[in-house]
């Protein structure tokens, strides 16, 4: 896989190519639960869920900054993320279509690596942004 | 409700090995089947000659090399029922390897209160290290949970 984000035209601007997710299942929380080992009933019992106040189950903040992770990884390769941050801003819903988005803020060299500052989030259909952050990644120039 | 005087306190310690099926099985929860993550042998002919994995992937992690996660809600006072996770950073020196054993740190690294819409929110900062074999940084956690007091 070719990373998006080429260290010699990287710019302040550029968009990451765009990751769409989705649209969210229970079975998605389902299987998101077991592999990651939360025991929280929040995103899998729609009972438990409507206990604690909620109108259902919704999907693991980590879920969703998982999806931002991949975003990471297409635009600059595996092993360039240096630091990965998200404020779990709103909820996510079962039937949520989620686009995960980024923008360059800054640019900066560091020895043998271009190190690039972006914003990112996810948004889903309605263009309502659930996650928002911001990450690092470390573009090795040739 | 969590308590100032816990800051600083060391939560919880553990070690566990990196397993491929775990990370597999990780990477397919996140419908992300980069063939690093699940395909042993296009991960051996990669750049890192073995499974590694996505960069979330130390949240599983912690869940299985930390056990009893429910217990620490529990001493740090805060509320399941109404227990959100509030923020997440991560950095890391290097991706997470599969077969190499890590070993954790977590501890209470802020605790505070706010006033909110409905009620007080108690924020608990964890921060949690991980190290490698030879004792060199892999990752750090910091997560921020947030709870409603009720």
């Amino acid at each position: 896989m070719i990373p998006a984000l080429d260290p010699k035209t990287v710019a302040v601007g550029q968009e990451l190519p765009p990751l769409v997710k989705g649209p969210i299942t229970r079975e998605d929380l389902k299987a998101y639960a077991a592999a990651s080992g939360d025991p929280n009933p929040m995103h899998t019992d729609d009972e438990f869920a409507r206990a604690a106040g909620y109108p259902g189950v919704f999907a693991h903040g980590m879920l969703s900054m998982g999806y931002l992770g991949e975003l990471l990884v297409q635009a600059a390769g595996v092993g360039a993320v240096r630091r990965f941050k998200t404020r779990f801003a709103k909820l996510t819903w079962p039937g949520d279509v989620i686009t995960c988005r980024g923008r360059v803020t800054r640019v900066a060299d560091q020895g043998a690596e271009r190190l690039v500052e972006c914003e990112i989030w996810t948004e889903n259909q309605a263009g309502e942004r659930k996650l928002v952050g911001s990450a690092t990644l470390a573009l090795r120039q040739a | 409700m969590p308590s100032k005087a816990m800051i600083g306190r060391v939560l919880s310690t553990g070690s566990a090995t990196v397993q491929a099926e775990h990370v597999a099985a990780f990477a397919r929860a996140l419908g992300d089947a980069n063939p690093l993550y699940v395909d042993p042998e296009a991960a051996r002919r990669g750049p890192f000659g073995t499974i590694v994995a996505p960069p979330t992937y130390p949240i599983a992690f912690m869940t299985q090399a930390l056990a009893g996660g429910a217990d620490v809600f529990l001493e740090l006072g805060l509320d399941f029922m109404t227990l959100v996770h509030g923020e997440q950073e991560f950095e890391y020196a290097r991706p997470v390897k599969a077969g190499e054993t890590l070993t954790l740190t977590g501890r209470i690294a802020d605790v505070y209160e706010k006033q909110g819409s409905n009620g007080v929110l108690d924020f608990a900062v964890l921060e949690t290290e991980a190290v490698d074999e030879a004792g060199q940084p892999v990752f750090f956690s910091r997560n921020t949970l947030i709870s409603r007091r009720t």
